[in-house]
């Protein structure tokens, strides 16, 4: 059941379906640390398949949801202790032009990161007899 | 005068097993509100159509209906301001209990429970009201003009999900008095507030702001009761 779609209802919901893949990330990110204590093999191996290409278009994805997480939790804070509560459409949406330009920025380093590993990959691939 | 068609939520418990909808193909003038056009469809089409209304001034709460998918008052919603076919359903989040009609028992529950009345333990001047400063007036506003007509609490998923849950129409009220300086009441209150049932539910949605035909902030109420009872607390 809902009511409308507008700015507060979309900001909750989103924040809802972040919370929930933010948890999902953190079992993950437990399963992957819980390898450690099986040695560097079991370790390496565990890295490798987190190392593959759906991993990463995972992790751009997980910084698109933290980050949403993150601005709009900046935008309760304003509604609850600030003067957001008369405003919230229009902090929602420069919190959210916010919340692009980081994940731009961050989608830009981590491409380099990226781009250096596969570089980095292929240049093996050539010594490699 | 011109023809409009209203699509209208239809449910008797007693012999419909599920709702439905009817459509009335009417006259209406372009002066009309949406009661005008329900009156119209009872006394001239189907008298068994159930609908609450009194007062026609927007004032006493009871023709709160969704209206093209929005909350709305009736007797204030003019015909020519709707466009195409006119749906028209009961709130949401209540029972309904025939056609447009919806039990809000729960609703005026939890508006006595934060007693919506000014509590005050000195005996007043004999000579004259409880006097305030314009300053202390101007507190009121945006509280009290709220008529109870259910349209925030049915608009709330925090309702929907609980309702046990206030709602923000008793939450409105509440600060209408907790802000009130003539008013001592805040002890009698804070436990209903400070509750699982209290302010602490509402999950900052705006649907209340959205659905209220006063645009009123009933959120703006409910933050400003937290603040105050985080100061109570500290």
């Amino acid at each position: 059941m809902m009511y409308r779609w507008h700015a507060g209802y979309v900001a909750w919901l989103m924040n809802r379906i972040s919370g929930v893949l933010i948890t999902f990330y953190l079992v993950l990110h437990i399963w992957v640390i819980h390898h450690l204590s099986h040695g560097p093999e079991t370790y390496k191996k565990v890295m490798d398949i987190l190392s593959s290409k759906i991993f990463m278009f995972f992790e751009l994805a997980l910084i698109g949801v933290v980050l949403y997480h993150m601005m709009n939790g900046i935008r309760i804070i304003l509604v609850d202790f600030g003067n957001a509560v008369w405003s919230h459409k229009t902090v929602f949406w420069v919190l959210m032009a916010i919340g692009i330009v980081l994940y731009v920025i961050c989608v830009w380093e981590l491409a380099g990161g990226f781009l250096g590993l596969i570089h980095h990959e292929a240049s093996a691939m050539q010594i490699a007899p | 005068m011109m023809e409009r068609i209203f699509r209208i939520f239809r449910f008797n418990p007693e012999t419909d097993k599920e709702p439905y909808y009817d459509t009335f193909t009417i006259e209406v003038q372009d002066t009309w509100t949406i009661l005008d056009g329900l009156n119209a469809i009872k006394w001239h089409h189907d008298g068994t159509l159930s609908y609450r209304r009194s007062c026609r001034h927007g004032i006493c709460g009871s023709c709160a209906m969704m209206i093209n998918g929005k909350n709305d008052l009736a007797c204030e919603k003019q015909i020519s301001s709707v466009k195409g076919e006119i749906t028209v359903e009961p709130l949401k989040g209540f029972p309904v209990t025939r056609d447009l009609m919806v039990d809000q028992t729960h609703f005026f529950e939890g508006l006595r429970l934060v007693k919506p009345w000014l509590i005050n333990h000195t005996a007043p001047p004999t000579d004259k009201e409880r006097l305030q400063t314009p300053e202390d007036r101007k507190l009121l506003d945006g509280t009290w003009e709220c008529i109870l007509c259910g349209a925030c609490t049915s608009s709330c998923p925090a309702f929907w999900d609980n309702d046990s849950f206030l709602g923000p129409a008793a939450l409105l009220k509440a600060y209408r008095y907790i802000c009130d300086t003539r008013d001592e009441g805040l002890d009698e209150r804070i436990g209903i507030l400070d509750s699982k049932v209290g302010v602490w539910r509402c999950h900052t949605i705006f649907n209340c702001v959205e659905a209220c035909p006063k645009d009123l902030n009933p959120t703006n109420a409910i933050v400003q009761l937290r603040r105050r009872l985080i100061q109570e607390k500290l």
